[in-house]
């Protein structure tokens, strides 16, 4: 039995060992997955998020938006589902009108708004105005509320606007809409969301222009 | 799906592993094309095409004048109508088709209808999609025919009292000459030529001109060893454009250009070789205010190549090598420019050893993107650099146990560039994971498992004046769940979590935050009689969460700020007298609670009851012998009522009660 024994593991050595050697030399050395030290901070203010509930993250992203900075990118963004972290990711979805006023005027329709596509939307939206932000969310009396918390999902219909300052002043709105968002309950307890879909409003659509929706801020802005 | 649309799912995964495709993509083309497993892929072997590619090719072949045989008479007329309902909207949608053939003549046209209705604020807003696709010919010979087709299309989006609907027209009158060849053994081809008039009005512009289209495919086979297939197309337009306010028109040229290649060497031999190339140029004018015209450019280019190592399903290794570039610009300025380029390596794998089983993936890929100008500061780029690497170790211990242990590592690295402006911060994502799991199966009656999983992610910002924001979580997490045959038809099963995340801000301690979720979710399923079946499900679940800070004697101590507790119990009766049709009622109880630390004591901030109750009827029905209703259609009702705490004292909401139609019937008739 011993020779026998050998042979078929030299029959499978070579295979074993290839493998081994390509999935296991980008652990050692290389430094492949070695992270940069960071530079120690300059300023220990940190803003205050809470992700506890749905409506806790909505006034989290209206403090990132009112932020305009790096740190608050990383709390729009942690309010965000990421795909690596959370099992789920965050999905965009435009009105058809939208799209088609974008389509007819030959810009690019992105397949997917993503979390990435999303987090340079942020950066280009706050630097749309010099300014000071400021952002409302306010109930959609149209739909109630769907929250279960016991399977981590919920459905929140909400009226969304952004104002910014002007020199003088008066103010000039950003983004006016209105929004079904779905949520689900992620690591660490936090309600993210994982679908920004943009809706009709309710009243006389000459009050809520299709081009301040944040869809067609996301297109313009991409 | 069994019991309705009578297609089953035995062997999905070893096929689907076979294929190189995802289980849920390939049961989704089976559901799709209410194809088994098994035709598609007799079919995939005999088209001489991917399995994801089947359906496509048998659609646009079911209607190629060239693909009926001369000498023939056929007329077949299909027609499906579908509508979906839902609590404020609903979709009728229409579409029929019909194929004619007498000899060498030929004529054949697709209609499709869909009105969208919108009830809100009580008014209803209408959106109507229409096409008509109708083609007439001659066939001169098995492989050559000549004839006309007119494409018309319209877009309608209507709102009473809005001025700014949309609408669109498009219609296209063209000469067709269609044409196949086998110019050599195991070589064959396609070209197809369109060419005729165009008028298209849109809000942005009324463009007028002569279109054409010239597009065609190749295919070469060389016993089992080469296959290599190309197709291609030029599509263009020279038009009069003008902006639907202005009178003057002006001279438009659009061109799309696309090429898209698959050579595959030695595809049954232990090693082989896959590649696939796109290449793809778009230029679109548009008019603009002044006489002006505005260029769009868009080029797309990418090439994988993948080396498979096969032995069998359980020894394998897969090479690729991926590169693509995407470039978008405008005459218009540089706020619409983009540029990216991705590069990336994957290798993927599976080694099986004296009862061992390892699996293995590692990625890597670099992407650069350039964003110009978009605001007043000034436009960036950004470069992102991407590593992971997965693996697992499986093995069956004895007749009833089995472990699993698995890792996984990445990091994402973003770093940006100044193009005029100011860039994003440049900051590193780390994670890494791994998780331990044993099963126990001692019969076919009971099986129970057991799992641990450990995480750990770091968001780093590099700069000093955002590293404040950087932290570590880090996640554990324990499971136990068991499922038990109590009786023949009644089986108990049980699932158990206990999770901990732990939130540690690496400069600013006073920010730590622990979570804890401890989750049990219990069901019965009862199988009382062949067509009828009934399961319960209960379930519980408890989070606190709060800081997680160093106390005076060094150690770290939980502070609780805010707890939930929410309780479940869900039902499901279903029951099918026939293959054709079926009934469920679901009803839903929830119960949720929440309270939040004042002073150091919790005080109750928000409770919420809900009920839900659902029933409806699922339908694949054949009327006749040339018709088939299926889909299903449920009515739903929900009632819920919260109460929320200020300064201890409640403040109870009215009930909320909803109840609403929906769900999608399909009916589709062939002649």
């Amino acid at each position: 039995m011993g020779p026998v024994i050998r042979r078929r593991g030299m029959r499978h050595g070579p295979a074993v060992l290839a493998v081994a050697a390509l999935f296991g030399l980008p652990l050692v050395g290389c430094n492949l997955f070695k992270p940069t030290d960071p530079e120690p901070p300059s300023s220990r203010v940190v803003l205050r998020t809470d992700y506890s509930f749905p409506d806790s993250t909505l006034r989290t992203i209206a403090l990132a938006i009112a932020d305009k900075g790096e740190n608050g990118r990383l709390a729009y963004l942690n309010a965000l589902a990421d795909t690596t972290r959370d099992g789920r990711g965050f999905h965009a979805i435009f009105l058809p009108e939208v799209v088609r006023r974008f389509q007819a005027a030959n810009a690019t329709i992105p397949d997917d708004w993503n979390r990435d596509r999303e987090s340079r939307f942020y950066f280009n939206f706050v630097a749309k105005q010099p300014g000071a932000y400021g952002m409302s969310w306010e109930l959609d009396v149209r739909d109630p509320d769907l929250i279960d918390e016991t399977a981590g999902s919920a459905t929140l219909y909400r009226r969304y606007e952004v104002q910014a300052a002007l020199v003088g002043g008066s103010s000039v709105t950003l983004a006016l809409g209105f929004a079904r968002l779905d949520f689900i309950l992620a690591t660490g307890n936090r309600w993210v969301i994982i679908r920004w879909e943009d809706r009709l409003p309710p009243a006389p659509p000459g009050d809520y222009p299709d081009d301040l929706t944040f869809g067609s801020r996301r297109l313009e802005l991409q | 799906m069994r019991d309705t649309l009578g297609l089953s799912f035995e062997a999905l995964f070893p096929l689907a592993d076979s294929l190189g495709l995802l289980p849920d993509t390939l049961r989704a083309i089976s559901i799709r094309y209410t194809f088994r497993l098994e035709r598609l892929i007799e079919l995939a072997d005999s088209l001489g095409v991917p399995v994801d590619s089947v359906g496509p090719v048998l659609e646009r072949e079911r209607f190629n004048p060239l693909a009926a045989a001369r000498g023939q008479h056929l007329s077949t007329f299909r027609y499906s109508t579908g509508y979906n309902i839902g609590q404020t909207n609903s979709t009728w949608s229409n579409g029929g088709d019909y194929n004619l053939v007498r000899d060498q003549l030929f004529l054949r046209n697709t209609t499709n209808i869909t009105m969208d209705r919108y009830q809100t604020g009580g008014r209803t807003r209408l959106r109507q999609t229409r096409s008509a696709n109708t083609e007439a010919g001659w066939k001169l010979s098995s492989d050559f025919s000549v004839g006309a087709r007119a494409n018309l299309d319209r877009f309608d989006n209507l709102d009473p009292g809005s001025t700014n609907n949309e609408k669109e027209a498009k219609n296209e009158f063209q000469a067709s000459l269609r044409s196949r060849q086998q110019p050599a053994r195991g070589l064959s081809s396609e070209l197809n030529f369109f060419s005729g008039l165009l008028d298209l009005r849109n809000s942005a512009q009324v463009k007028r001109g002569l279109s054409g289209d010239l597009n065609g495919r190749v295919r070469y086979a060389r016993g089992n060893w080469l296959t290599h297939d190309l197709s291609g197309g030029l599509t263009g337009n020279l038009s009069r454009t003008r902006r639907p306010t202005d009178v003057t028109d002006l001279s438009t040229q659009d061109l799309s250009k696309n090429l898209r290649g698959t050579l595959g060497l030695f595809p049954l031999s232990p090693v082989g070789l896959n590649a696939s190339y796109t290449l793809r140029r778009v230029r679109v004018e548009s008019p603009l205010d002044s006489g002006r015209i505005q260029q769009f450019n868009t080029n797309n280019n990418g090439a994988d190549v993948s080396m498979r190592l096969r032995q069998d399903n359980d020894r394998y290794l897969n090479l690729t090598q991926r590169y693509s570039t995407s470039r978008q610009a405008s005459s218009g300025g540089a706020g619409s420019n983009n540029n990216r380029r991705d590069i990336g390596f994957t290798s993927d794998g599976r080694y099986r050893l004296l009862g061992w089983n390892l699996e293995g993936r590692f990625s890597s890929t670099y992407s650069r993107s350039e964003f110009p100008p978009r605001a007043s500061s000034g436009g960036y780029g950004e470069s992102l650099r991407v590593r992971s690497l997965d693996a697992s170790l499986q093995r069956v211990l004895t007749r009833t146990l089995t472990a699993k242990a698995s890792g996984s590592i990445s990091l994402s690295a973003y770093r940006y560039f100044t193009l005029g402006g100011n860039p994003p911060v440049p900051r590193d994502q780390y994670r890494q994971s791994y998780r331990i799991e044993v099963g126990y199966s001692p019969g076919q009656q009971l099986n129970s498992s057991v799992a641990i999983d450990v995480s750990r992610s770091l968001f780093i910002n590099i700069p000093s004046t955002s590293s404040a924001s950087n932290n570590e979580v880090r996640t554990y997490r324990g499971s136990w769940s068991w499922t038990y045959r109590l009786l023949s038809g009644l089986t108990a099963s049980q699932s158990n979590q206990v999770n901990a995340d732990y939130t540690f801000y690496t400069f600013v301690g006073d920010n730590n935050r622990l979570s804890l979720d401890y989750t049990t979710r219990t069901t019965l399923n009862a199988v009382i009689t062949p067509r009828l079946s009934v399961d319960v499900a209960h379930s519980a679940r408890y989070q606190p969460s709060g800081s997680y800070l160093v106390q005076d004697d060094g150690l770290d101590a939980f502070g609780r700020a805010d707890e939930n507790e929410n309780f479940g119990l869900t039902a499901t009766i279903a029951y099918r007298p026939s293959p054709a049709i079926s009934f469920s009622l679901q009803p839903d109880y929830q119960a949720s609670n929440r309270s939040g630390s004042v002073n150091g004591a919790l005080v109750p901030q928000r409770r919420s009851r809900s009920l839900n109750m659902s029933g409806g009827v699922s339908l694949n029905l054949p009327i006749g012998s040339r018709a088939r209703l299926s889909g299903d259609m449920r009515r739903t009702f929900r009632a819920d009522r919260s109460t929320t705490y200020t300064s201890g004292q409640p403040q109870p909401s009215p009930v909320s009660q909803i109840d609403y139609w929906n769900g999608s019937l399909q009916l589709s008739w062939d002649l």
